[in-house]
């Protein structure tokens, strides 16, 4: 059963991390440095583990979706790319 | 390498004239005090011209007319930016249409308006009772403001001064 305030949050989850992925997108455009590709990548991981989430609240009824053989939540390994992702911006020399 | 950065500097300059210093900066991706210098170089030489302005240093390509200038730093200072939007969207308002459309208090309202009338962009009829106002060049100042789109723009310039270290 769908909550639909539940469902909301996450529309506007996704629609945030849009907007921070769009200005992302721009900054990258603006720069072209390796920093702001990384930085990118994270917040397209981050809208996608967003996309991922209201899918799985809006289609699946809260059920998960996994990776195929793997057991892994893919929401969560979205998360751990968006992670790795930023790590790599914070390393990298600009 | 210090060639290329003038160049680079000069062409952002041609593309987005009256530009201020802290700007360009960021756009160039330069230290500050290495664009001022690079700035200063051409100045000296004549490729560039510094004006000060309201706080701002902006930065014109040589020979811009001045009513260019003027109309160039203009369009990049909020307020006034937010009035010539309503006068492209509005054709000829009144004070209280401007007043109304731009959210700002009738004191701003005036105190812009006078110095747009005093500047030549903008003039005023009389209409019986009523006073509008109307933009002389607005196709000029139309070209101008679609160059920036100020709150994605704003965006991501800060966005860039987060993650520049």
């Amino acid at each position: 059963m769908l909550d639909i305030t539940d469902g909301i949050v996450h529309v506007l989850l996704v629609a945030f991390s849009g907007i921070v992925l769009l200005i992302s997108l721009f900054a990258y455009a603006d720069r072209k440095t390796s920093r702001y590709f990384f930085l990118c990548l994270a917040f397209a991981f981050l809208a996608a583990s967003e996309l991922v989430g209201l899918i799985e609240v809006w289609y699946l009824s809260t059920q998960l979706i996994f990776i195929p053989s793997t057991g892994i939540h893919l929401s969560h390994f979205l998360e751990f790319l968006m992670l790795a992702s930023f790590s790599l911006a914070l390393l990298v020399r600009n | 390498m210090e060639s290329e950065s003038r160049a680079r500097i000069k062409l952002l300059v041609s593309f987005q004239p009256g530009l201020h210093l802290r700007e360009l900066q960021r756009q160039v991706g330069l230290s500050f005090s290495s664009t001022r210098y690079h700035v200063d170089k051409l100045t000296k030489e004549g490729e560039l011209d510094r004006v000060e302005d309201k706080g701002y240093s902006r930065i014109y390509l040589p020979g811009t007319d001045s009513k260019d200038r003027v109309l160039q730093s203009l369009v990049r200072r909020k307020t006034d930016n937010k009035i010539l939007s309503c006068f492209l969207a509005e054709n000829s308002p009144t004070q209280q249409r401007l007043i109304e459309v731009t959210d700002l208090s009738k004191s701003t309202i005036s105190e812009h308006l006078a110095t747009l009338l005093e500047l030549g962009v903008v003039r005023t009829r009389a209409h019986g009772e009523q006073r509008t106002f109307e933009l002389i060049e607005p196709a000029k100042v139309n070209g101008l403001m679609r160059r920036h789109p100020v709150v994605l723009q704003k965006a991501t310039n800060r966005f860039i001064d987060l993650w520049d270290f």
